[in-house]
């Protein structure tokens, strides 16, 4: 099986007939972290849930390891391990007990794994959860997800709420995890910074849709700064070169950025994203 | 890791409210048994006061009676409001939390990521509260009868309907099936403070809904007394017609008019009257019938809880 993770034609609507992800197609390579990008209201978070088995596909389907989550949810939770969004801790508990509960949840649950990588970044075993940093917090959910010692990892914005050191840390041990143990992640986030040095694919989401799905390489060599309008042609911004000729809005400053340079890693995805929202913008600069 | 681990961590996450729970279900079976202890102490011979009012009683009999009644009256009133309430309290406050508070935090999305089995998560948070709240509930409903014992010498807490429901192992079951109903709908609603009320308001009206419906299949089962004791359960009395058929009070008049002399004082109505009830020697079988369908209910609750459980999101 060359994918951890496939889903075909996936959709998901919510009650008030919003729809969340919309005839979403993807691979997720094993042994590969792939940043899930896109703003707020973009899908992620639907589409990590939908690979726990929390949520349940409206159309298509989603596999993790060659198991559907929702038609076989024990099967698909054992192979994965999961970072919510926020840490979800319980703050009565100290970090030691999480870990024994995990323990007495988790069959084959790797406690001493768990311990070890918390001793590694000084995280005190006796301290409550609410009396730990929101960067030690993450951490803390990010050790309980590495000691299931699941093939899956999937991480749902666990930077969102950390400051930059405590990002780079948090990304530096997943990084290392996944190498060490040869798992795949699947990492959503909005902070497209941190994600280039740590992340080997980009999948990009808008609207509920998938806008673009490379490797980070890839991504980077596809797209380039090409052109820049000026306000006799009605649209003020920088256009970038992308796949098939087309090009998107990526800022709204008039031109300073030279021609043809490659686009950084953020242009990329604001391109794409803008490509998404205003397709009109498409057809004007293509 | 031990067997008791899961247990511990489930007695960690709802220390504040077991610790109450416990001490408040200790300071009730205490008090039940100390304030029991001091009317026994107090209990005067009953031969020394004359029961038809005609001959007054003395006064060192009508100072021990007295202080005898204030104490049950005073003291053993607030004791048995303690065992009472307090299963009631505590099945709620301990059941709405089990479900309803993770998913209000959303450690449900950290448990249920880790458990590959949402069922045996919640068995493991819920029997060891649920064994907490019976028995300290069974300790309250033994408090109970023991106070009871001691407020009414002359009955037999084991065969009498005094207090049906508030003392013994139905206060325990009792406590326990609010205690499921609480966690029902803890779980349905994922939210605390939404779920104490609407859980407290549907265990009043299940309670009460059940009670009327025990009471409903106890008259038709009442029989025929001659003059029902203290620990007898009084259902109804009728007036019998001479053909042999019962009539009621709102019927006497139409078969036994009374008398149209303003001065008249013999007795009326005439007609004889019949007293319908249950027998105290029932109380044991009685007992374990409302026992059994509360614990029906119990199972029903805790049954829907599970299947929410299983298929809701984690919040």
């Amino acid at each position: 099986m060359d994918h951890a993770i496939e889903a075909a034609g996936l959709g998901k609507r919510y009650r008030r007939g919003r729809w969340a992800l919309r005839d979403v197609d993807l691979t997720v390579p094993r042994g590969s972290i792939t940043a899930l990008v896109g703003p707020n209201g973009a899908g992620k978070s639907t589409l990590i849930k939908a690979g726990v088995g929390f949520e349940r596909p409206t159309a298509g389907r989603v596999v993790v390891d060659g198991v559907d989550p929702w038609r076989d949810r024990a099967g698909a939770i054992a192979k994965v391990g999961y970072v919510p969004q926020s840490p979800s801790l319980y703050r009565e508990l100290t970090v030691e007990e999480h870990v024994r509960l995990a323990a007495t949840l988790r069959p084959g649950f790797d406690l001493d794994h768990a311990r070890r990588r918390l001793d590694q970044l000084s995280i005190p075993l006796d301290s409550r959860a609410d009396e730990l940093s929101g960067g030690q917090q993450a951490q803390v959910g990010l050790a309980l997800a590495l000691g299931t010692r699941a093939p899956v990892l999937l991480l749902d914005e666990p930077l969102a709420s950390l400051d930059p050191l405590a990002r780079r840390e948090f990304l530096h041990v997943l990084v290392g995890a996944v190498r060490e143990d040869g798992s795949t992640a699947l990492l959503s986030s909005h902070v497209i910074t941190d994600i280039e040095q740590a992340c080997d694919r980009l999948l990009v989401l808008g609207g509920g849709r998938k806008l673009l799905d490379l490797s980070i390489a890839e991504s980077i060599a596809a797209h380039r700064i090409a052109e820049t309008l000026s306000a006799a042609d009605h649209v003020v911004g920088t256009f970038m070169e992308m796949d098939g000729g087309r090009a998107s809005l990526i800022r709204t400053t008039p031109g300073t950025i030279p021609h043809g340079r490659p686009a950084t890693l953020e242009e990329v995805v604001l391109g794409h994203l803008a490509a998404g929202r205003t397709p009109h913008l498409v057809e004007v600069a293509a | 890791m031990t067997a008791l681990a899961p247990v511990r961590i489930t007695f960690r996450l709802h220390r504040f409210e077991a610790l109450a729970f416990i001490a408040l279900a200790v300071l009730g079976v205490g008090l039940a048994f100390v304030v029991g202890a001091r009317l026994d102490g107090l209990r005067f011979d009953p031969s020394c006061y004359d029961t038809t009012g005609l001959v007054p009683p003395s006064r060192a009999c009508e100072a021990a009676m007295n202080q005898f009644y204030m104490m049950v009256d005073g003291e053993a009133g607030k004791v048995t409001l303690i065992t009472t309430m307090v299963p009631f309290l505590a099945g709620l406050l301990l059941g709405v939390p089990i479900v309803g508070r993770e998913i209000e935090r959303g450690t449900t999305r950290l448990a249920w990521a880790l458990s590959p089995s949402r069922q045996s998560w919640f068995l493991q948070r819920l029997v060891p509260i649920l064994l907490l709240v019976a028995g300290g509930s069974y300790l309250l409903g033994v408090g109970a009868d023991r106070l009871l014992a001691s407020s009414m010498p002359e009955i037999e807490p084991a065969n009498a309907f005094v207090q049906f429901g508030f003392r013994g192992v139905v206060l325990a079951a009792r406590g326990v099936f609010v205690f499921a109903l609480a966690v029902l709908v803890g779980a349905a609603l994922g939210r605390v403070l939404p779920a104490v009320i609407l859980g407290g308001l549907l265990a009043v009206l299940g309670i009460m809904g059940g009670s009327q419906v025990h009471q409903q299949i106890l008259r038709a089962e009442a029989i025929e007394m001659a003059e029902p004791g203290p620990g007898d359960m009084w259902v109804d009395q009728l007036f019998r017609l001479p053909d042999g058929r019962l009539i009621g009070w709102n019927e006497v008049e139409q078969y036994d008019p009374p008398p149209a002399d303003a001065d008249f004082t013999g007795e009326w109505p005439t007609l004889p009257i019949v007293t319908f009830g249950v027998p105290g020697e029932r109380y044991r079988e009685v007992e374990l019938r409302e026992v059994g369908a509360l614990a029906g209910g119990t199972l029903v609750a805790l049954a829907a809880a599970a299947v929410i459980v299983q298929r809701r999101r984690p919040g």
